[in-house]
């Protein structure tokens, strides 16, 4: 009986993942079939899976090389956002005359898109590294003051009486109430700053970086190495997937308590 | 039949055992004319009340009486617009840790585990004690509450009985005199409503360093069982009606004392009482209703 339950169970779920990677079959399969089987499969525009499988095995060392150097712009940059963003957004949405003070200004300078900062920040700064890293942190950081100064705006009534009674001050109300209740809020401003991140990241690669993941596929776009550019491209887009991912495991496991 | 229904003003005096409390050491909170609102609303209007040290005193009124905002200006989350509470002489003017609050559900922080919502009121208790003790006395606290080796549970895990219990508990654990309790059983089912009644009880009484105790509440048998003194509420605005004081001192053996002629009779009493005031309330409402058709 219970062994037979399970079964279903894990039947079920079987069915699940099987929809889940319908689109990826048929995708790959017109992929295949549309490079293979047209007369457009010996345009070196459109690679076909197998070159651009070879194109990406042969190109691995240097695409590893080029994550490390984008995750050397990528980390310093979002964490000191995110670190920055939350401490802020906690302080700014909690002492009222702040907020007051902070959010005109944060309503005015958020929505600029960060991207136009790109060319300046080359500019001003001594090495691309760090115009990258001040690009990346300008636009993670946005997301996370918001939404932390919001929900620490916001705290529920009851978590304030609850910290009353306990008699905290005003620094362990922070940081013992306003902290956790407000990580929701900063979870999702992370997960909109790593997108964000990322194409800011690429794009600055594409300015003025010599190595990286945006320089590969724009240095092969270039020479006009199409299999090797394509092959950039899925590789970007697997990191991208992984680090929301990872992201997304670790907001699960840090906000296990929200229901 | 001790039922002391107050003047106009809704202002009454009395308290327990007359004569005995009037001393200033032995009052735990004095309540002088307080009123409270917003804008031209009052919630609450002119209420006096004494309460004595040790006292158990169940607030009992209709919803929208104001008894809950009572409790809440007595533990200083709220600021009355007029008038003054005084805490052992002291006016209130924010909630502090001698005056602990068990609210209906959610005294707990949900982030953390039941022990972890113990000791952070230990900490507040006692200083300089080392995370093992601490852990040790958050265990003791949840065993004094019936609830056993589950202190690495966190709150969405159990039952809303089992938070309650654990509300309890870190009132306890904060060493306050005073706990103030805001409908803390309301949400409970039936049997758990009844053995928290009887946990509360064994807990306040039995204790030679007695704690005073309000406990808001809108049912007339759950008042009359807890309280040594039940302060009737009418609305709008919110006002002292009645005080009555329970005389089943010592009796409390549910069974006996629910069959008895006594009790039956006081908590019709003070049932009439209640149906009084809502129904004046009716009156105003089908008044109002009248006049808008016109």
């Amino acid at each position: 009986m219970t062994q037979q339950q399970h079964h279903s169970v894990h039947h079920h779920k079987g069915i699940k993942g099987f929809e889940g990677l319908l689109l990826f079959v048929g995708i790959g399969l017109c992929w295949q079939v549309t490079t293979t089987m047209l007369p457009l499969h010996d345009s070196t525009l459109y690679p076909s899976p197998a070159v651009t499988f070879k194109a990406l095995q042969d190109s691995f060392p240097e695409l590893l090389k080029g994550t490390l150097s984008s995750f050397l712009i990528l980390i310093p940059g979002y964490f000191c956002a995110v670190i920055l963003g939350a401490m802020w957004g906690i302080v700014a949405g909690t002492v009222g005359w702040l907020h007051r003070a902070f959010d005109p200004f944060a309503k005015v300078v958020a929505p600029v898109p960060p991207t136009v900062y790109i060319p300046y920040a080359i500019a001003l700064m001594p090495t691309f590294r760090i115009s990258a890293i001040l690009v990346v942190f300008i636009g993670v950081f946005w997301p996370v003051f918001v939404n932390t100064a919001a929900g620490a705006a916001a705290v529920p009534l009851r978590y304030r009486d609850n910290a009353g009674i306990l008699g905290f001050g005003r620094f362990e109300y922070m940081w013992r109430v306003v902290f956790p209740a407000v990580l929701p809020n900063i979870f999702a401003g992370m997960s909109v700053g790593l997108a964000l991140a990322f194409i800011l990241l690429t794009v600055a690669e594409l300015f003025g970086a010599n190595e990286g993941l945006g320089r590969f596929v724009q240095y092969y776009a270039d020479y006009a190495d199409y299999p090797r550019m394509v092959a950039g491209i899925l590789y970007t887009g697997g990191v991208t997937f992984g680090s929301m991912a990872l992201l997304d495991f670790v907001k699960r496991r840090v906000l296990f308590w929200v229901r | 039949m001790s039922v002391i229904k107050s003047d106009a003003e809704g202002y009454s005096h009395r308290v327990g055992n007359e004569g005995e409390v009037d001393t200033d050491s032995s009052i735990e909170f004095s309540v002088e004319n307080l009123s409270f609102g917003y804008d031209s609303s009052l919630v609450l209007k002119n209420i006096n009340l004494k309460i004595a040290r040790g006292e158990f005193i169940a607030v009992l009124g209709p919803s929208g009486c104001g008894k809950t905002s009572l409790l809440r200006l007595l533990a200083g989350l709220e600021t009355p617009v007029g008038g003054k509470i005084l805490h052992r002489g002291d006016v209130v003017t924010g909630p502090n840790i001698t005056r602990g609050v068990v609210f209906q559900d959610y005294s707990l922080f949900p982030w953390l585990n039941l022990r972890d919502n113990l000791v952070i009121a230990i900490n507040k208790a006692r200083k300089g004690l080392s995370k093992a003790e601490r852990d040790q006395i958050a265990e003791e606290y949840l065993d004094l509450v019936g609830l056993p080796g589950v202190g690495f549970k966190h709150p969405y895990e159990i039952s809303g009985g089992m938070r309650q219990r654990c509300a309890i508990a870190r009132s306890l654990a904060l060493g306050s005199p005073v706990l103030l309790m805001d409908e803390p059983f309301g949400a409970l089912d039936p049997v758990n409503r009844l053995r928290l009644q009887d946990l509360l009880l064994l807990l306040s009484r039995n204790n030679s360093n007695r704690r005073t105790i309000v406990f808001v509440t809108h049912d007339v048998e759950e008042a009359l069982y807890l309280g040594d003194r039940v302060i009737v509420l009418g609305s709008n605005p919110g006002r002292i009606i009645a005080e009555i004081k329970v005389p089943f001192e010592g009796k409390h053996f549910r069974h006996d004392l629910f069959q008895s002629k006594e009790f039956r009779e006081l908590s019709q009493q003070i049932a009439a009482l209640y149906h009084e005031d809502i129904e004046r309330q009716l009156e105003i409402g089908s008044v109002v209703g009248e006049g808008e058709m016109i």
